[in-house]
């Protein structure tokens, strides 16, 4: 399910913010910049957000609403919601293994 | 600000630029978004996520006219700017007058650039090689003694890309292009290394040629997933995953999978990435 990413190549990590960011509903690329600059604490650029966005939006994993005046919103499609999941939860069991061992614990 | 999105393939611009170009309204762009956007723009050019736009006669236009173009065009560029270079008189301060000669140059070089690009897309080979070949080509619009830097990343990509083509069994192109673009390396407009933009014209001009005869890839759309968008994105070779084959048929089975949830789920439909398209999305409107 998380094998979309491994494609991805450097707009993989970016990817993964765009798809949080929508996850919490639709948004035009402005919204979607903001969001993640506030997620991540690092900017992203203008180039790599649509990169990025084009690559979803062909893999299926987000899709284009009609547009309101120039902006075009974007939102997750059910293929990007669950694979969202998978690549979360996947991520969880690499931190919660890479807390425990920091904690001693040789999980 | 437009200037930088007219870099990005027209497609492209056709599917992204009206929202781009309003991004950049509301978000004024920093010298390091403007290094993005160049970014941006040579890797829709190497991994084109959008398909072309039909040509005129409704069929899509044929890749490798989109290499043998520019490569002529280019070589007549390269050559002439070489010649007109040697023959130059020599200026006030002991070097050759040419201004307009290296803007002659640069378009040739800009040229086939293009041409590496559409080669490395109709091959699959030497994508890096044609995007450093590109990035070299643009760096020679910037001022001297950059545009030296851009000069030779071009001359020395184009080096690594003959050699790429050469191993991919392309012999007569990427061994001319390789031996021409040696030759470029030592480029001086002082002297008759002028014209050693000829070898290097010629070699693109027999790329341009044969790449006529090449054969278009097969259409990838058949073995990847369709978009369930719009039908003007079309997949690459980047949907193959080289570890793992064609990946389509499991794309396709997730797609389903999905579906096939949200059906299970009929009318309860949880979180706001499942529920129906709202005509005026919530985070769009927060702007403005």
């Amino acid at each position: 399910m998380t094998q979309p990413f491994g494609e991805l190549g450097r707009f993989a990590e970016p990817s993964l913010y765009i798809l949080v960011s929508l996850s919490g509903g639709p948004k035009h690329g402005y919204a979607i910049m903001a969001d993640v600059e506030e997620i991540s604490g690092s900017p992203m650029g203008p180039g790599t957000l649509y990169g990025a966005l084009a690559r979803l939006e062909r893999r299926g994993l987000v899709e284009a609403l009609e547009p309101e005046e120039r902006r075009r919103p974007y939102r997750l499609t059910g293929l990007g919601s669950s694979t969202l999941q998978a690549r979360l939860e996947s991520l969880g069991g690499f931190v919660r293994t890479g807390l425990a061992r920091l904690g001693g614990d040789p999980t | 600000m437009s200037a930088l999105v007219r870099l990005y393939p027209r497609a492209w611009r056709e599917r992204y630029g009206a929202e781009f170009l309003e991004l950049l309204a509301d978000r004024p762009a920093s010298a390091r978004d403007r290094f993005d956007i160049l970014h941006g723009a040579l890797d829709a050019w190497i991994h084109p996520q959008v398909r072309a736009t039909p040509a005129a006669n409704g069929e899509p236009r044929p890749l490798r006219l989109t290499i043998a173009g520019p490569a002529v065009v280019g070589a007549i560029l390269l050559i002439a700017s070489g010649l007109a270079t040697y023959a130059a008189p020599m200026g006030g301060f002991g070097y050759k007058e040419t201004g307009a000669l290296t803007t002659v140059l640069v378009g040739g070089l800009i040229a086939v650039a293009f041409a590496a690009v559409a080669m490395a897309r109709i091959t699959s080979a030497g994508s890096g090689a044609a995007a450093a070949i590109l990035a070299g080509a643009f760096i020679t619009l910037l001022p001297w003694p950059i545009l030296i830097v851009g000069f030779l990343l071009h001359a020395i990509a184009t080096v690594g890309f003959g050699v790429i083509l050469f191993l991919s069994g392309r012999r007569l192109m990427g061994g001319a292009l390789t031996v021409s673009a040696l030759l470029l390396t030592s480029f001086n407009t002082e002297d008759e290394r002028a014209l050693l933009t000829i070898p290097i014209g010629l070699a693109w001009i027999l790329v341009g040629l044969l790449a006529i005869r090449l054969k278009a890839p097969q259409p990838i759309t058949q073995r990847t997933a369709p978009s369930r968008q719009s039908p003007r994105f079309a997949a690459t070779d980047e949907f193959r995953s080289p570890s793992t084959g064609p990946i389509s048929p499991r794309l396709h089975r997730l797609q389903g999978q999905a579906r096939s949830s949200r059906r299970g789920r009929g009318a309860r439909r949880v979180g706001p990435a499942r529920s129906p398209a709202p005509r005026r999305a919530p985070g769009s409107s927060g702007h403005s």
